[in-house]
């Protein structure tokens, strides 16, 4: 079931008034099997795995809780990751490890043979057991104190605004806030629409708008001059933008609504002016997680300057593995490894030399230049095989036939360059004000804010390509 | 019972844990309250009046189907195609023929809504040729008839086809009246509201690559259903009813992709038996590559050849 379709609107519309209408356990269980039909609305096969993972983590935490001897603790932690990685392995990676190793034999001149299979990725597997395996290191530090009630922890890892595409929510985040009732309450509720309105018209106008353009400068570059090719790149730096960061704001307005605080997953994130920025507030859920259970534990930036290149390379390269099983998201990870490294290269070259540049001028280039280096990696990212992606990106170099009359589509161009501009200006003035206050402060505003909203949803929404791009992943 | 269940809802009332003081609280939920329930008839006030505009600014455009729903399209020769049917260049046949030209072609137009189009302009207007392109025949897209929705006030043919293509589409339509407006076929509505669509043909030239790949092809087949025939069969018999002269043509292929059509001639002769009328083949006529824009579609220098052609042939 994904958030813009009618089957989700009957759903919610359901759930909303019964939700509220229990109370104490009989919320928590009406919430777990709501999330449970939620998620079996697209396969309910695969229930299983997540009942599996909940219910392993669950026991291994109460069992580290109990347990005071060090070697039986990290015996548990490791059970737990490993079965944890174990299933992601399994649906997500296993064909790709396959074929590498395949290829790899092939040119080393062993001629393997192997049939592939038909392996199903389960939708949301690699956001629901990054929050299951935090939630065991948690316990494991004893940072957090293990769950106590199953129905709570299964409603944590199973809740729907963020089960198929996250944001990543903390266990220390969220289970306080599963175990009291949460009363209805119209400012949290209004809030809440206000996001979700603006999420759809993310996806809905912006993303899927753009989609229909990405998508043929993607299969055929080699039917495409460079300036299409080239718009095709900045265009999709904004659909997956919008696609993603709009399904996040649907997932924090959702449970706004329900009375529960997700964290913030987007932050304007083209406005960044470093590389470290630009982590800092896209999908800031995942880097914070790979920062406090991947790099931190590698060492972080303790033990020189190599060593920090070595954790900040090998995180990247692992969150680039973490989006999919293709080569090209490693090099995209690999790109903002090296990003990060010549950034902190850079920095400290400027510093020794004294390089300043006016205040304005110097955030004027540094956004341009992030944002390039960006749209560069996400060629490699959006393309289906490096090949795809070099045509791409030689044919954008070639700087040949840079005539806009040539181009097609352009009634698609002129709506994609009309509706990024509002996106950009939208989020500049909300750099500078408060929208979102605003929007609770005057009656007038909201009730002009909401009909335009859905206005726009009608007049330029795109309803052919409805499918969230981050469940792939 | 009711009241029971109604209660969290009353205690949010006096609850709204975002504002703090007593009188803010109140006067925050009679806002609120009066945000939510003025909403739904704010927007769709707000639809039908934005949606009226819309229609408004429809009808001024110099757009093809707004012209032919605005009272302006009268014309000696109607043509019919899909975007091949771009290639019948007005201003081309105009200068030869002397005669008015008004063409109904669009991108991927599948002949069902050819058949509404050519039946509300018969309707309103007396032309004396009726020329059609039959590889509009070829294949079907669903989204192209939505695409008319913007004019399926005017024309209640339209409205029944999108119904019956996709009742979302039609139930959205009903309910939000700017959806109607949400399509590829408004937007160059738009675009020509301050020009003339006259000389909407493809003016480059196939490239290299492209000509070259057309050795690696696949076979092409061409699909023939019963009802894309039955469709072309009632254009034919509207326009005889109404003393209309109907020619047939299957316009010029790129010759490497022609090559690759496995079943034309089987295509072409459905046709003729199904509807009685021969079909005249230019799909071979033109052979050199700057003649074309890509696999399907003449460029400007190729549409006058083809043109040349037809009006020797007295097509129009």
């Amino acid at each position: 079931m994904i958030f813009n379709s009618v089957p989700f609107l009957v759903f919610i519309l359901v759930f909303v008034p019964i939700y509220f209408t229990l109370k104490g356990r009989y919320r928590l269980l009406f919430c777990l099997l709501s999330s449970y039909f939620f998620y079996s609305w697209w396969d309910y096969r695969f229930l299983v795995l997540i009942l599996f993972s909940t219910t392993l983590d669950f026991t291994v935490a109460r069992a580290l809780e109990r347990s005071q001897e060090g070697g039986r603790r990290k015996k548990l932690l490791l059970l737990s990751i490993l079965v944890n990685l174990g299933i992601l392995a399994c649906f997500k990676y296993f064909n790709f490890f396959m074929d590498s190793t395949l290829e790899l034999l092939n040119y080393l001149g062993f001629h393997a043979n192997y049939q592939l299979l038909q392996i199903i990725l389960p939708v949301g597997i690699s956001f629901y057991t990054f929050q299951s395996m935090s939630y065991t290191v948690d316990v494991y530090r004893r940072r957090l104190a293990a769950e106590k009630d199953f129905v709570t922890y299964a409603t944590y890892i199973s809740f729907f605004p963020q089960l198929l595409a996250g944001p990543i929510v903390r266990a220390s985040d969220m289970l306080h806030q599963l175990r009291t009732d949460k009363r209805f309450d119209l400012y949290n509720f209004q809030a809440g629409l206000s996001i979700v309105l603006v999420g759809l018209f993310k996806k809905v106008v912006i993303a899927d708008s753009l989609a229909v353009f990405v998508d043929a400068a993607f299969a055929y570059p080699e039917n495409y001059p460079p300036l299409y090719l080239l718009l095709g790149v900045i265009f999709y730096s904004f659909q997956i933008y919008c696609d993603f960061s709009g399904y996040s704001d649907i997932a924090i307005g959702l449970a706004r609504m329900l009375g529960f605080k997700f964290p913030l997953n987007f932050r304007m994130p083209y406005f960044s002016k470093s590389f470290s920025e630009f982590w800092e507030r896209w999908h800031i859920t995942l880097s914070r997680w790979l920062r406090d259970y991947l790099y931190i534990p590698l060492g972080g930036n303790r033990g020189g300057q190599f060593k920090t290149y070595r954790n900040l390379m090998l995180t990247m390269l692992l969150g680039g593995l973490w989006h999919g099983a293709s080569w090209t998201f490693v090099f995209w990870g690999f790109l903002h490894g090296t990003y990060l490294i010549l950034q902190r290269v850079v920095e400290w070259a400027r510093a020794a030399l004294g390089i300043r540049l006016p205040r304005l001028l110097n955030a004027v280039l540094s956004i341009a230049l992030v944002y390039s280096l960006t749209c560069l990696a996400w060629v490699f990212f959006r393309s289906p095989d490096f090949a795809t992606a070099s045509l791409v990106l030689s044919k954008i170099a070639s700087i040949s036939d840079l005539s806009f009359s040539a181009l097609p589509n352009k009634f698609i161009i002129a709506k994609g360059v009309a509706l990024i501009a509002l996106l950009l200006v939208v989020e500049y003035i909300s750099l500078r004000v408060n929208l979102s206050k605003i929007m609770l402060r005057y009656p007038a505003f909201r009730l002009a804010a909401y009909a335009s909203i859905i206005w726009f949803i009608a007049l330029f929404g795109s309803f052919t390509n409805s499918q969230f791009i981050y469940f792939q992943f | 019972m009711l009241s029971r269940a109604l209660r969290p809802y009353r205690q949010s009332l006096v609850q709204t844990k975002g504002v703090n003081q007593r009188g803010a609280k109140a006067r925050f939920v009679r806002s609120s309250m009066l945000v939510l329930l003025l909403l739904v008839p704010v927007t769709f006030i707000g639809d039908r009046l934005l949606g009226a505009g819309l229609e408004w600014l429809l009808l001024e455009s110099n757009f093809r189907y707004s012209r032919l729903y605005g009272g302006t399209a009268q014309a000696d020769v109607v043509v019919l195609g899909n975007s091949r049917g771009h290639a019948f260049y007005e201003p081309e046949m105009e200068k030869l023929s002397g005669r008015t030209i008004f063409n109904l072609s669009y991108n991927a137009l599948p002949i069902s809504v050819g058949r509404a189009l050519v039946e509300d302009y018969l309707d309103r207007y007396t032309p004396s040729v009726l020329v059609v392109d039959v590889s509009m025949l070829t294949k079907t897209e669903e989204q192209i008839t939505n695409s008319f929705k913007a004019y399926e006030s005017l024309s209640p043919r339209l409205d029944k086809l999108i119904e019956r293509s996709s009742e979302e589409t039609s139930t959205a339509s009903q309910i939000f009246s700017l959806y109607r407006f949400n399509s590829e076929v408004f937007h160059r509505a738009l675009y020509y509201l301050a020009k003339t669509d006259d000389d909407w043909i493809l003016d480059k030239q196939i490239s290299a690559t492209m000509a070259r790949n057309s050795r690696d092809l696949d076979r092409v087949s061409f699909r023939i259903t019963k009802d894309r025939m039955r469709d072309l069969r009632h254009i034919i018999e509207v326009a005889e009813r109404k003393g209309v002269t109907v020619n047939l043509v299957m316009g010029p292929y790129y010759p490497g992709y022609l090559k690759k059509i496995s079943n034309l001639d089987q295509f072409l002769a459905t046709i003729e038996t199904a509807t009685g009328y021969e079909v005249e083949d230019y799909s071979g006529l033109i052979r050199q590559d700057a003649m074309f824009s890509d696999y399907l579609h003449l460029n400007k220098d190729g549409s006058s050849i083809f043109l040349a052609e037809l009006y020797e042939d007295e097509v129009f």
